[in-house]
């Protein structure tokens, strides 16, 4: 009892030397030449790099839409590389949150019946997975937009939904590819600040954005050019989300993350 | 997620393009529709027929002069057979005739039968009112007949005919009797007739000779073998064979029961044929749906659906469309059976058998032309049926 060792942060994304190449036609193009990055839990990571530089690419890859071509890639420090494509469809299910930078809402389905989907595929019952979609997009600030369909909700309020969907089935991470990209600078700062609050509530976060300012939002940036990493820092001045009064003027509703996490979710130290 | 979600969601999908949907059914609702419809009318024209020659008796022979060989039958012939035939109860010979019968100013056109007192025996056919003729009278040449139903409707309305005298040829007969009615069948009515002993029928007409010989097998008796043996005792009596033809009722009613199955079949298969091109329609446009969802099916796979839930999602559908289809073709099939019934006249029976049928052959045939288009919406990669635009 002479020393307290501090605890060592938990590995939640480590890739080693991946690379990616797609094949077209006979000849094939290598997008990733071969990346090494560690995630650990509670981080919330931004992916920066000019268009074309692989990123959504290497988003796919740690979201287990995609397999690498060469190299390691370890999810909560199980090989993903081995696992069958069922296995693959239950690690999107129950660790993986994703948001896309263009919503990818189902059109004919409500915002209920959006969020509640990976549910659906986790054999979750009709009343128990609804109650749980409900409450996300409480969370979100979308209660009164419950039973609309996308196209009848803003950009804002569609990716409020995706988030909702990507967090109903608690994940260990959540990834977002350009979630801001087809948002006005007001509706994007809502969105980040409903990232960060998820952050600082624990959720690992791993970013993608080429938007300098949504960036800051971030507390570590990384920056691939060519399908490589070429550079790995801490933010230094990071940037603190609107509050809630500048969000509820962007958008008419409030979201209420904060009030949310407060009461459902789990005390995270500072 | 379970069948009812399963269903659910296909529904959903479908009743988001209810007129695709309904186009795509109607392949199968017009082949199933006419699996019943014609399948209904070729067993219920198989039931009808076969209930028909039942009810002349199916233990009955029938022996006419082979066409174009010149022979002729005389009464002597029947008489002769009867001998000769100790397998056979009764032996009757026969002649029927179109001809006019009048009685008062009344006429009629109908079938004058020649035949002798075994008629209602063999023919399972009884007088109503009044006695059948008897074997005097025959051997007699009684001027006597009775009439059917229908002649006694028309020629005498309400009067009872019994112990009246109409005219026929000329000659008056007394009417012994009204037979019981048998009712019309399958365009033939066999109340539309008068019956007189065979020996003045041939007086009347000035004829040697019988048309036919109608004789009854007694009970034990092989039809095959009778047959075969009538036609040996034929055979013998001219020196020559063929001149007979001899064919039993049994062989008869397996006759008609093997057309109509084949006729059955045959239609069944037209049916079928056009099932199938139902199918080729709703696996067209299932394909066409695919790709038209390649964007919905990245997104489920992107948040876990594994390529059965995506393959039981779309086969839901096709087999929604196709057993759709065939529940709205079995009722279409079954007004259609009604409409040929009522306007056409032909009997048609709808056989739970049918129903099975098409509801089995319409699920299948969802099955088979789903399986390719939902296993091609299984297979998408995500990544790329994320980027679809
Ligand atoms: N399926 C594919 N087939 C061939 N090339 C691809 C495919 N997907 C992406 N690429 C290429 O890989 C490179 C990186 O793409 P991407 O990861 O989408 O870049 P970013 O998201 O950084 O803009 C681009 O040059 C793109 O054309
Ligand atoms: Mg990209």
């Amino acid at each position: 009892m002479t020393q307290v060792k501090a605890p060592e942060p938990q590995t939640v994304i480590e890739l080693i030397g991946v690379k990616k190449r797609y094949q077209l036609g006979r000849s094939s193009i290598e997008v990733l030449h071969g990346i090494d990055l560690k995630v650990s839990k509670g981080e919330f990571v931004v992916i920066m790099g000019p268009s074309g530089s692989g990123k959504s690419t290497l988003m796919n890859i740690i979201g287990c839409l995609d397999r690498v071509s060469e190299g390691t890639y370890l999810l909560a420090g199980e090989d993903v590389s081995s696992k069958t494509p069922v296995q693959l469809a239950t690690v999107r299910n129950r660790k993986i949150g994703f948001v896309f930078q263009n919503y990818n809402l189902l059109p004919r389905l409500t915002a209920v019946e959006n969020a509640e989907l990976p549910l659906v595929y986790r054999g979750i019952g009709p009343a128990a997975r609804r109650r749980k979609a409900i409450e996300q997009l409480t969370k979100m600030g979308l209660a009164a937009r419950v039973h609309h369909k996308p196209s009848e909700m803003s950009g804002g309020e569609q990716q409020r939904v995706a988030i909702a969907r990507a967090l109903v089935g608690d994940p260990e991470i959540l990834l977002a590819d350009e979630p801001t990209g087809n948002l006005d600078s007001k509706v994007g700062a809502q969105i980040m600040s409903i990232l960060v609050r998820l952050n600082d509530a624990g959720m690992t976060i791993v970013m993608v954005t080429h938007d300098p300012e949504i960036a800051l939002y971030g507390k570590r940036i990384v920056r691939l050019k060519d399908g490589l990493l070429v550079g790995d820092e801490p933010v230094q001045h990071r940037r603190t989300p609107p509050d809630e009064h500048e969000g509820a003027n962007a958008e008419g509703a409030q979201p209420r993350v904060q009030a949310g996490l407060a009461e459902g979710g789990e005390a995270v130290p500072a | 997620m379970n069948m009812r979600e399963y269903v659910a969601v296909a529904w959903r999908a479908l009743i988001g393009n209810k007129m695709r949907a309904f186009l795509t059914m109607l392949g199968v609702i017009i082949g199933v529709g006419c699996v019943i419809g014609l399948v209904s009318v070729g067993e219920g024209t198989r039931a009808q027929v076969s209930a028909q020659i039942q009810g002349l008796g199916s233990d009955l022979v029938m022996i006419m002069p082979a066409p174009g060989r010149g022979i002729r039958l005389k009464i002597e012939d029947a008489e002769d057979l009867k001998q000769r035939a100790p397998e056979l109860s009764r032996v009757m010979p026969t002649s029927s005739f179109s001809m006019q019968v009048k009685y008062g100013t009344q006429t009629k056109d109908t079938t004058v039968q020649a035949v002798t007192q075994d008629f209602p025996d063999l023919r399972n056919f009884y007088p109503e009112r009044g006695k059948f003729f008897t074997a005097e009278d025959v051997a007699a040449r009684r001027k006597v007949c009775l009439i059917g139903k229908t002649v006694a409707d028309e020629l005498f309305g309400n009067t009872n005919p019994v112990g009246k005298d109409i005219v026929i040829m000329g000659q008056s007969f007394t009417v012994l009797g009204v037979m019981e009615s048998k009712g019309t069948a399958l365009g033939t009515n066999p109340d539309d007739t008068v019956l007189v002993p065979i020996t003045t029928g041939m007086q009347l007409t000035r004829s040697r000779y019988i048309q036919s010989i109608t004789a009854q097998i007694k009970p034990g008796y092989d039809a095959k073998a009778t047959t075969d043996h009538i036609t040996a005792i034929f055979e013998q009596k001219f020196r020559r064979s063929d001149q007979v033809r001899v064919f039993s009722q049994e062989e008869l009613l397996n006759t008609v029961n093997q057309v109509t199955r084949t006729m059955s079949i045959m239609l069944g298969a037209i049916a079928g044929i056009s099932l199938l091109v139902g199918g080729i329609g709703i696996m067209n446009i299932m394909l066409v749906s695919v790709t038209e969802r390649t964007r919905e099916i990245g997104i489920r796979k992107a948040i876990g659906a594994r390529e059965r839930d995506i393959m039981t999602q779309f086969l839901i559908e096709s087999v929604i469309l196709s057993a759709g289809g065939g529940l709205l073709g079995i009722l279409l099939g079954m007004g259609l059976s009604q409409i040929l019934a009522r306007v056409a006249g032909w009997p048609s029976v709808v056989t739970v058998g049918s129903v099975l049928m098409a509801v089995g052959f319409s699920v299948a045939v969802g099955v088979f032309f789903g399986i390719y288009p939902a296993s091609k919406a299984a297979r998408q990669d995500p990544i790329a049926a994320l980027r679809y635009e």
